[in-house]
């Protein structure tokens, strides 16, 4: 089971995912630029993906790595989004997302292929 | 000003306030109680005489060093018609020897402040450290917001996923903190929120806060002040309100409110230097828009009058209070012809020698040394009678473990007791009760203190004279001989006259002669002005020269508490 991370821990691993491996002050630049912390802030958030078992640090250079991948966090949240505002039912969430906007015809078009596809397995 | 002073005062006013809160919050506009405490907040934190800021013992009122009162008329032949001592006081207490005044209000004091200080700055640190890892927000609606509200100071909206409500923190680069579940869309309410952090950042808020906050640190011990820390903190908020109404008109007062109680719902944690309110306050917050009326002319006459009545109040009781501490005094003297004048508006001193007929005007240093008037509480027999036999039993069964203990006194330094010394002091003691029943004054305590010995009264008084010189003097007549026997008596015998005790630093190169009613004292031919054996255990004993002499002297002891010889006072 996956640990729950907090936003600033997920843009860690965004950059992680995003980019791949990178030491950690390569990514304090990056978010640096993207959302104006400061170098300590991000190996402060580091540390903690670290603590939590989300990334892993190898020497030299302070090189991290995720250890987690992101489609098992996106599963976990959506879990945790299905279970707190959904009563626990998929289908729930999918007719909300139904009618939310209007789809155009590529994107139910798509959504049919997809559950289709399901189906068949 | 002490410490005291500005807490009394200061709780004072915020009485004065808390009471105008409570008759009329809702009528009157609510930056005038903002405004308000700014008042108290000066006095709590400044104190108004500059002088006195200076020394953290003035705070407390007190000197700093042991105080041994001086002659009172700046007269340099002036011997001391009181007899004045740093007793080693009760003697059980200071046995294990400690060389300072451990002053217990001053540490009880730090140890609150410190205590408080650091709460706050703990729960600050923690709260920062959270927000700095906030994120900036992007949408559309509100960075648009930001480009129409520009200020001086840039000015940044950011979000984060572990504060519940939206706050502002920052004074040179503000942050708009806001929780991570905000309905970007939801515009009527973002605008509310914003405009409402937005008068925070104006006011300098966080600013105010953190004055109300040192206030409460140092004034820990008033609980008046902490009224004010709840109340100035509810009535910050209550003026940004009042300033999103003022901005969106009445029509927006139910909107408003209801945003208000929508993230109340939401909140949770406890916010210290952030917006934080509980549940009176919200009450208070939802019933203050309701009830906000445009302000009409006669509110805002009635808020002037009240601002410029209130400060008339606080600024005269401030000054009554200053013209107190430098009322007239009267030197503290057994010769009663001396008198004391200061002149409040010019704040020069004069001092008459004469009763009233003639003015001397004095420096500010003499002054201040001449206008000490010690508040001193007398020994009764009875009372004195009482604690000498309590002392008795107390020495005596700690005879054994007292004597071989170091004792301090600021005469001499370090000793060590002996037998002698205990008996010594048993026989001073007795001396003295013997003199309180003769109708002599000796002192309980001096200003609180029981760490000076003054005693007067008795022949001194009728033996003080003016000289020729303008000098003045014991009179070297034969009463003040015969009763100063008898009070210098310290365990040998009463009767013993000055000349026999004199006889004492012969060997010391001291030697002594009386003529009449004048006597004089040699010092290897030179005239020796002021001579004062200054002796670990008991008092001081002194002898002058009645025409003066060319030098000073005064005894040397040993560690032992031996006499060893005498030396010349330096200047």
């Amino acid at each position: 089971m996956p640990v729950k991370l907090f936003d600033s821990e997920l843009k860690v691993m965004n950059v992680l995912w995003k980019d791949g491996d990178k030491t950690a002050k390569e990514i304090s630049d990056i978010l640096k630029a993207e959302i104006g912390w400061n170098v300590n802030t991000t190996y402060t958030v580091i540390k903690k993906c670290v603590g939590k078992g989300a990334v892993q640090r190898t020497e030299p250079n302070f090189m991290c790595h995720a250890l987690i991948p992101k489609e098992d966090i996106q599963e976990a949240e959506t879990d945790e989004l299905i279970g707190k505002l959904y009563d626990g039912s998929v289908d729930k969430l999918f007719a909300a997302l139904l009618g939310r906007k209007k789809l155009s015809a590529q994107q139910i078009a798509r959504l049919k292929q997809i559950v289709e596809d399901e189906v068949e397995q | 000003m002490s410490l005291i002073q500005m807490s009394v005062s200061g709780g004072a006013m915020i009485l004065v306030i808390a009471l105008l809160r409570v008759l009329a919050l809702y009528r009157l506009p609510k930056r005038l109680f903002a405004a308000l405490w700014c008042l108290p907040l000066v006095r709590l934190l400044i104190p108004f005489s500059i002088p006195a800021a200076f020394s953290v013992y003035s705070l407390f009122g007190r000197e700093t060093q042991l105080p041994v009162v001086t002659e009172v008329v700046p007269a340099p032949a002036f011997t001391p018609n009181m007899q004045v001592e740093g007793v080693a006081a009760p003697v059980s207490g200071q046995a294990n020897g400690i060389p300072f005044q451990v002053d217990v209000l001053l540490t009880l004091w730090l140890i609150g402040a410190l205590a408080c200080a650091l709460f706050f700055l703990a729960a600050y640190v923690k709260c920062r450290r959270e927000f700095r890892e906030s994120l900036p927000v992007e949408d559309g609606y509100a960075l648009a917001w930001l480009q129409a509200h520009r200020l001086r100071r840039t000015v940044s909206i950011r979000y984060s996923d572990r504060v519940a409500a939206p706050l502002t923190y920052g004074v040179l680069r503000p942050v708009i903190l806001m929780p991570k579940n905000t309905d970007w869309d939801r515009r009527e309410t973002l605008d509310y929120v914003l405009a409402h952090e937005l008068a925070h950042i104006r006011r300098f808020d966080t600013l105010r806060k953190l004055a109300v906050t040192l206030a409460l640190c140092v004034h820990w011990f008033n609980p008046l002040v902490w009224a004010m820390f709840a109340l100035a903190n509810r009535d910050i908020e209550l003026a940004c309100d009042e300033a999103v109404l003022r901005r969106f008109g009445k029509a927006a007062k139910t909107g408003y409110a209801l945003t208000l109680i929508r993230m109340e719902e939401r909140k949770s944690g406890l916010l210290l230097l952030g917006s934080h309110f509980s549940k009176n306050s919200i009450d208070e917050r939802i019933r203050a828009i309701m009830k906000m009326k445009k302000n009409s002319l006669a509110t805002l006459l009635a808020a002037v009058v009240l601002i410029g009545g209130a400060m008339a109040f606080f600024a005269t009781s401030a000054k009554a209070e200053n013209n107190r501490d430098s009322a007239p005094q009267v030197a503290y003297t057994s010769e009663e012809d001396t008198l004391l004048l200061r002149d409040g508006s010019g704040g020069m001193a004069y001092y008459s020698p004469d009763g009233g007929e003639t003015w001397i005007p004095l420096t500010q240093e003499e002054y201040e040394e001449i206008s000490y008037a010690p508040n001193v509480e007398w020994w009764t027999a009875e009372d004195y009678a009482a604690w000498l036999e309590n002392e008795k039993k107390e020495l005596e069964s700690k005879y054994l473990s007292i004597i071989g203990d170091r004792g301090w006194t600021p005469s001499t330094g370090w000793f060590t007791w002996t037998q002698e010394m205990v008996d010594k002091t048993i026989a001073e003691y007795e001396e003295i009760l013997a003199l309180i029943e003769n109708g002599y004054l000796v002192s309980k305590s001096v200003d609180g203190s029981e760490d000076t010995l003054i005693m007067s009264g008795g022949p001194y008084k009728e033996s003080f004279e003016a000289r020729e010189d303008g000098s003045m003097g014991p009179f070297g007549d034969v009463d003040y001989n015969a009763e100063a026997t008898a009070a210098e008596g310290d365990g040998d015998g009463p009767g013993k006259t000055i000349a026999g005790r004199m006889t004492e630093y012969q060997p010391y190169g001291v030697s002594y002669k009386e003529r009449g009613s004048k006597r004089a004292v040699y010092y290897n031919d030179q005239t020796v002005g002021s001579f004062a054996d200054v002796r670990p255990v008991g008092s001081v004993f002194s002898v002058s020269s009645t025409e003066g002499g060319e030098i000073d002297l005064v005894t040397v002891y040993d560690r032992d508490g031996k006499l060893s010889g005498v030396k010349v006072v330096a200047d």
